[in-house]
Order: structure tokens, then sequence, then C-alpha cells
């Protein structure tokens, strides 16, 4: 009945419409075919051009998913990452990277390369090999905050980060962690991986007197992973962490303004 | 063929429809009245029939898919405010507020409109802040809500504040209850509202450096007063939710597939797979959002010590196991544990309790028949009552299910990863916390997993294989990690 509802609209109102554009002779040929009986509306060659629109129509609904998903997945990527080094789970997080990726931390420099970045990963979480944290330490690092935007053609996305870390070893040393991620990433054979990892530390306060004690750094500020394993390029940006005033550039536009 | 007279509805589709009725015509007078006819013509109400109800399907999907992408805009614009608030920059935060706007912040009133909002940002510190200056605001576990017709939305979400100014720290924290609107596509904050729980001096912590919320500002006075009046710790406030319940108010999703006659003609047996296909993939992303709200509304509810509302995001046979404390099975029993095992229902007023419950870093996989999920999660806590604080760290690796429609929690499993008091830290004190002798009332199984907390070394199995590689993780390598004696974990 309600396909029946349905054609009959759609005769009176393209009869309407025939009137006013003068085409009599097809407003004819309608009314003769509704006395002769239900307009066959789905006549394969008539419906080709709705078929046709509502694949097309299919097609950019599921481009439009696969960007959703994309983002998920790099998402996904960026917290297991996250995951991983919590527990000491280095040669899985250096698994995530693209083989020509690279890893930069604060001003230590680039490192290139999942061999390089997986060293420089179980440096930075004390050199322990792993997979597992030894007694007494804890390293949590957690990813937070994501700005994630796939680029139009779905082969590679930005991301922004922050990480919030809970760093120390039981009765000898407790601190805390901040600071933001600019990450890049790349679709390879359907798998995301990070491509570019960025990591700009805002700081490492201890404990005890927190982040507001901290005191400007001087010269040269390289962790002790970075001097221990010197990076194999020099850094791209060069900047003092908290307490100086400093903004990790932003991959995107302000989402109202645009600028 | 209602769409096409009205998307197309031009001389074109006149003349077409013309021809289209002629050739039907002619088709019908050259045919003999014979069962035949009868037949082509009840295929053809048919044929009509598929297409109409494809095109609603494909409409259903298009809907769902927008309200998703307007989701995945506003968690974006929020978490770009808190990017903006952190480095002082109050004109690009500014930028993001609708023209009318309101904003209000704990106990200092509402301003409206974008300009007043500006300045009012400003009261944090100068543009750009000063060295030693931190006003970091991460915008955390959101739980976002996009009205039916796309024009509007709603969210809470959280912030652990840190801050520093002229060398003293502070911690804070507190809830966002915001909304949105959608101006020509571009979402923008209508109002943002943050409700402090509390800010406390960074030396001595929540419980004993608890600091007053600040009233209207004297210097720039607000355009209205606060809408709510409250005290933050010791005092108790719940901020309202924009949400009902996820699991008990949620209205079940409906199987949407498309199912013609089974003679349907190739043409659209090829639509009708790919409009199923793409309602399918929607559909498992929407589970997704809604996964995540149940385990972020899960942390929320905990906060406040709203147990009931916990209970009722567990399937009947849905179980809890958490501290190593046994399993509860329904919700029933986990309202029991909750209330025996953790304190009465409602946060205590009387000695300022906290026990922040945070969920962050979700990682939600839901099968692909779109039945079952699993989800790993980082519960960050602030805890204590009275004059001490405490904070904690634990991994969550949950099942969740859709039962008629409804997702809920089937398992929900935590490992403790570290318990430490305030005063000290993790490099002085660790709290046991898997004692599974040492509660009340008993479990209806034991404990799946008997392990140790920090400063020992555990990690809960990863539900899913590494995204890149596609292979498990190995276990722990027992040489690295630890056994703690009991004794160390006295506190020092």
């Amino acid at each position: 009945m309600a396909a029946r509802a349905g054609t009959d609209q759609y005769t009176v109102r393209t009869a309407l419409r025939c009137r006013q554009l003068y085409t009599l002779v097809a407003c004819v040929a309608l009314v003769a075919a509704m006395a002769v009986g239900p307009v066959s509306a789905g006549a394969p060659d008539s419906d080709a051009r709705i078929l046709a629109r509502l694949q097309a129509r299919i097609a950019a609904l599921n481009a439009q998913a696969a960007r959703i998903e994309d983002a998920d997945a790099v998402r996904k990527l960026q917290r297991a990452y996250g995951y991983y080094i919590d527990k000491g789970y280095w040669g899985e997080a250096a698994a995530l990277f693209a083989d020509d990726a690279t890893m930069e931390i604060g001003v230590d420099g680039v490192y290139v390369g999942q061999a390089r970045i997986r060293e420089r990963l179980m440096l930075d979480g004390g050199g322990n090999p792993g997979p597992g944290l030894p007694f007494g330490q804890i390293y949590h690092r957690m990813q937070l905050q994501p700005v994630v935007d796939v680029a139009p053609d779905g082969a590679t996305a930005k991301g922004r980060w922050r990480e919030i870390a809970l760093l120390g070893h039981y009765h000898q040393d407790a601190e805390w962690g901040a600071g933001v991620y600019e990450n890049e990433y790349v679709k390879q054979h359907g798998v995301w991986k990070i491509w570019k990892l960025h990591y700009y530390p805002s700081f490492l306060a201890p404990y005890d007197s927190g982040w507001a004690k901290l005191k400007p750094v001087t010269g040269d500020w390289k962790s002790a992973a970075g001097e221990a394993l010197p990076a194999d390029r020099p850094p791209t940006v060069r900047y003092e962490p908290f307490p100086a005033t400093f903004t990790p550039p932003f991959h995107y536009q302000n989402p109202v303004s645009g600028r | 063929m209602t769409y096409r007279s009205r998307s197309a509805g031009t001389l074109a589709a006149c003349i077409l429809g013309g021809a289209l009725a002629l050739g039907a015509s002619a088709a019908t007078t050259a045919a003999t009245a014979t069962a035949a006819t009868t037949t082509a013509a009840a295929s053809a109400e048919e044929r009509s029939l598929e297409i109409r109800q494809l095109r609603e399907s494909v409409a259903r999907s298009a809907q769902a898919l927008a309200l998703l992408t307007s989701h995945e805009q506003i968690e974006r614009l929020q978490a770009a405010y808190g990017y903006y608030i952190d480095k002082g920059l109050w004109d690009s935060a500014a930028a993001l507020f609708s023209r009318h706007a309101t904003y209000e912040y704990g106990q200092r009133g509402v301003y409206v409109g974008r300009a007043h909002i500006r300045k009012a940002l400003a009261l944090m510190g100068p543009e750009g802040l000063e060295q030693g200056e931190l006003n970091d605001y991460p915008m955390l576990q959101p739980i976002i809500d996009v009205a039916p017709d796309n024009r509007t939305a709603k969210a809470r979400w959280r912030s652990d504040v840190m801050l520093a100014k002229d060398g003293k720290g502070q911690w804070g924290e507190g809830e966002y209850e915001n909304e949105y609107v959608n101006e020509d596509g571009i979402w923008k904050i209508s109002k943002l509202h943050f409700y402090v729980t509390f800010f406390a001096d960074y030396e001595r912590g929540w419980g004993a450096g608890d600091i007053p919320l600040a009233g209207p500002s004297v210097a720039l006075p607000p355009d209205r007063p606060p809408t709510e009046i409250y005290r933050s710790l010791p005092g108790i406030y719940v901020p309202p939710y924009h949400y009902g319940n996820p699991v008990a108010a949620a209205v079940p999703s409906i199987e949407q597939d498309v199912q013609g006659p089974a003679d349907l003609p190739a043409d659209l047996v090829a639509l009708q797979a790919s409009a199923n296909a793409l309602a399918h993939r929607v559909e498992l992303l929407e589970d997704r959002a809604q996964i995540e709200k149940i385990q972020r509304a899960y942390g929320y509810y905990v906060d406040k010590a709203q147990w009931p509302d916990v209970a009722q995001l567990f399937a009947a046979d849905g179980t809890y196991e958490i501290g190593g404390r046994g399993i509860f099975i329904g919700p029933k029993r986990v309202l029991e544990y909750l209330v025996t095992g953790l304190g009465p229902i409602g946060i205590s007023t009387r000695t300022g309790q906290l026990l922040n419950h945070q969920q962050f870093q979700g990682i939600v996989d839901v099968a692909p028949d779109g039945k079952t999920a699993q989800g790993r999660w980082t519960a960050f806590i602030m805890g204590g009552s009275g004059r001490t604080g405490l904070w904690g760290d634990a991994l969550y690796e949950n099942t969740y299910v859709k039962e008629s429609g409804i997702w809920k929690f089937k398992t929900v499993r935590a490992a403790f990863n570290m318990y430490a008091p305030y005063q000290g830290g993790w490099r002085d004190g660790a709290v046991p916390n898997t004692r599974p002798d040492s509660f009340l009332p008993p479990p209806d199984l034991p404990p799946s997993q008997l392990y140790l907390t920090y400063p020992s070394f555990y990690v809960l199995p990863f539900h899913y294989p590494n995204p890149v590689t596609g292979r498990p993780a190995p276990p722990p390598n027992p040489a690295a990690g630890g056994v703690a004696p009991m004794s160390l974990y006295a506190p020092r």
C-alpha cells in the first residue's frame, strides 16, 4: 500500500509540474498510463538513475565512515603505545612505528627507525629490557586529550596528545611528568602506524616540591637518556620547558575561526 | 519515487516520467491480460517498495553518521579549547564560543557573550602567561550527546588541573557540563560550565590543603550570579548530569537490515548488500561510542558513590571484579559489594570524601558481529577523606554485551596497579589492594587471578593483538618483574 501511495503522489506532483512547464504531451501520456493501471514505477530502465544516485550516496557515506574509523584506529594506536611503554613492552611499542619512522624527544633530537626508537624507549624507561618492569618501578605515562585529523586522502593523519605521567621507584624517587605530542601517522597496506612521534616535555617534577618550584633550565637541557644515547639528527625545534612559556606548534587551525 | 520527484523535480524529471509512463503504457497495452501481467505488476510494486526501503536505510545511516561526525568535531573542539587554555591563548579560546555563549567557572558567576568571555578567561592570567605560570586544564573523560536534529549537543568533561604561580603549585579537579551549537556546519561552545570539585595547595594536597572557591570578580563583575551555589571540597556537590543512566535509560537500537524478496533482481541485490553493509558499519561506530559512554559514566558514578547507577550498568549475569577481591555476579550482588565494601550510597558530606575514579585512555574493540566488545581503560584515582589524600592507578579490562539492543557491562575486571598516600606519594608509600581475605561481603567466585600491586609488577593481559603486527603481546619476562615481600608494603 505504501508503495502505491508513493506512486500516486509522484504522479500528481509530476502532473502539476508538467502543466506549469507546458509539457502537455507527456502529461497526457501519464494520465493515460494511469487509466491503464498502476504505473510501473519500478521498470528497470526508469530507476537506473535512482539506483545510481543511491549507490553514489552509499559510497560517500562509506567514505565518511572511513574517516571516523581511521581516527579511531589512530587513537587506538597512540593509546596502545601508552599501555605498552607503561609496562616495559619496548618491542611492542617500537613495532607500532613505520619502518622509516622518527621519534623526537624534547631537545634530545631525532631517532630514526624502529631499532633506534626501541633503544631510546627502553632507556627512557630505565634500561631494563623487559617486557616488564623491575620491582619497585612505576612508569605510567597516560595518553590523553587527542585531537586527531585524518588527511582527506585517508593515507596520513596528525594528532595532538597530552601526556601526564607518574614516574619513580619505590623508596627512591617519585616524579610527575607532563607534556604534549604532535605526531604524524601513516597508513601502510591498510594498517595505521606511527610515522613521526614528537614529544615536547613540559616538565619532569620531583614529587615533593612539585612543578611550581622548578628552576629554568640553563644551556643544553638534554635528558640523561639523550646524553647516553645521542640522537641520529639534531632537534627540529629548540625550546625551553616549564617554567618558561612555550607552546608546541598546533597541526590544526582554530576549529571555529579557521585561523 | 518520491525521492526522485523531490530532488530532481524538474522538467527533465517530468519528461522522463512521461516517457516512462508512455513506455509502461505501451508495454501494458501490448501485454495480454494474463497472470504474467499480474506478476509483472506485483514485482514492479515489490521493486518500488524495495527501493523505498533502501532509501530509508541509507537515510538512517546518513543521519547516524552526521551525528557521529558531530560527536568527533565536538570532542576535537573541547580538546582544542583545553590546549589553548593551557597556554593562556585567550583570543583563540574565546573564538571557540558562539556569539551569545555563556561561561561559568566555579562560583565566579556567568559571563555572557564572546567578548565578555574573552575578558573572563583573562582572569586566569595574562595572554600567553608569564614565566613560572602553569595553567594546565586537560580535557578528559568526555560524554558527548548530540541532539537528533544535529543542531545542538551537550557534553560532560572533567579536568585534572595543574597550576603554578609565584612558586606555589596547586592541584584541582572539576567537571564540565557544556552545551554546543552547530552554526552552518561549525560546532561552537554555546555554554561552558565548570563545576569545581576541589582546588588544593600542592604541598598539602586535598584534605589538608583545600582552597575555598573564589566568588565573583570585583574587577570584572559577571553578568549573572552563579546558577548553582555549592562549596568545593570538603563540601560535596554532584553536578547534574545531562544524560540518563546509559543502560537503564537507554533506547534500544534495532536491527535495520533491509530484507528484500528472494527473487530480487541482481541490481537491487547488490544495492541491498551495500546499504546493509553501510548500516552495519555505522552501527559499529555507534556501538563504540555507546560503550565509551558507559565506561565513562561508570567513572562519574563511582566518583560520587552512586552505587545503584553503577549496578544498573551490568547485564543480569554481568560480573564485577576489582582489586583482587573476588567476583560478584549480577547487579544485586554488585550493589551489595559496593555498599558493604566501599561505603554507603552517596558520597559522604561529613568527611569531605573524594572518590575520583577517572576513566582515561580507552581502547574499545567491538566484535565484527556487533554483539560483544572489549575495552582497556586506565583509572586514575584521587581518593581520600578527612585529612588524608590518596593517589591510585588501575587498569580495567572489560567486556560488554549488547542485549536486546542495549549495551551493558558483561565482565568488569580491574587490576589495581598502585595506591599511595598523598604525602610522600609512591616514593614513600604503597597501599596493598589485593587482599581477597580482607573484606565483606564474600564474593560469588574467587578472584580470577592473584597478583601483587606496586611496588611489584603485574600487567593485565591485553585484549587486543599489537595493532600493527597483529601478534599478541608476549607474557612479561619473569626476570624483568619482581615479587614483593608483604613487609615492603608498610609505609616508610
